[in-house]
């Protein structure tokens, strides 16, 4: 199945830890996710070197090759640039978010 | 529900796109309008939702009933929602409120845009969508 997941929190909120476990459950049941990130969501798609960081895995989801696109305006009014965001990602507009509404078979919401 | 045509049309960058083939969405806001950015970033989604041929519809629940009121949220540095509100018409996007989470004094007060619906309708019209965003 294609499951398209909207997160609109920062990594502050538990939504995080609940979407990146979901989406590698969802992953090792070959199923394929796309992933959203509007609002705060788009916090978690930051690097961050800091030891203390707040747990945010879509590094890694991304290495499984789970699509995460940002809304680029949610990004943009958060003084976020496209070199500041982990390798995969990118700037997307709501079309993104539209098409994946679209052409999944599953659409899951945490915000 | 709103109703939107059905066909093809070409896209500004040419290409050939589908209309009214996507699902049918509800879009929840829960909010009232000047505390958080939620409801207007919910007004911008729905637009952006229609975009690959969504059927949306809005449903102003709870606090965000008062977003059905007039207001000009430029005057304290919010985004300014009445763009929105009048693309979304155009979008073909309908917004109903729940008519019994607003005082009744305040119910002669809505936007013309907006649909007053109960409680059980709009539960029936989550009921019916394909996909649901509580925002």
């Amino acid at each position: 199945m294609r499951i398209g997941i909207l997160l609109t929190t920062s990594p502050e909120h538990e939504n995080t830890f609940t979407v990146c476990s979901i989406t590698e459950a969802l992953i090792a049941q070959n199923h394929s996710v796309d992933i959203f990130l509007m609002d705060d969501g788009v916090l978690n798609a930051v690097i961050n070197f800091s030891k203390r960081k707040l747990f945010s895995n879509f590094g890694g989801l991304l290495e499984k090759n789970v699509r995460v696109s940002l809304c680029a305006m949610s990004a943009e009014s958060r003084g976020i640039r496209e070199d500041q965001l982990l390798p995969g990602t990118g700037y997307f507009s709501q079309t993104e978010l539209s098409e994946i509404v679209k052409k999944s078979d599953r659409f899951l919401s945490f915000g | 529900m709103s109703k939107k045509a059905t066909g093809f049309f070409l896209s500004v960058e040419g290409e050939l796109k589908s209309v009214g083939a996507g699902k049918r969405v509800a879009v929840i806001v829960r909010n009232s309008p000047f505390n958080t950015l939620k409801s207007v970033e919910a007004f911008r989604m729905s637009i952006g939702l229609t975009l690959e041929g969504n059927q949306v519809d809005l449903l102003l629940m709870e606090a965000g009933v008062y977003n059905a009121l007039p207001s000009v949220s430029t005057t304290i540095k919010r985004p300014d929602m009445n763009q929105f509100i009048d693309t979304m018409e155009l979008c073909g996007i309908g917004v109903y409120l729940e008519s019994e989470a607003l005082p009744l004094p305040l119910h002669s007060k809505i936007r013309p845009q907006m649909t007053k619906k109960s409680r059980k309708e709009l539960m029936e019209m989550i009921h019916r969508a394909d996909v649901v965003i509580p925002f």
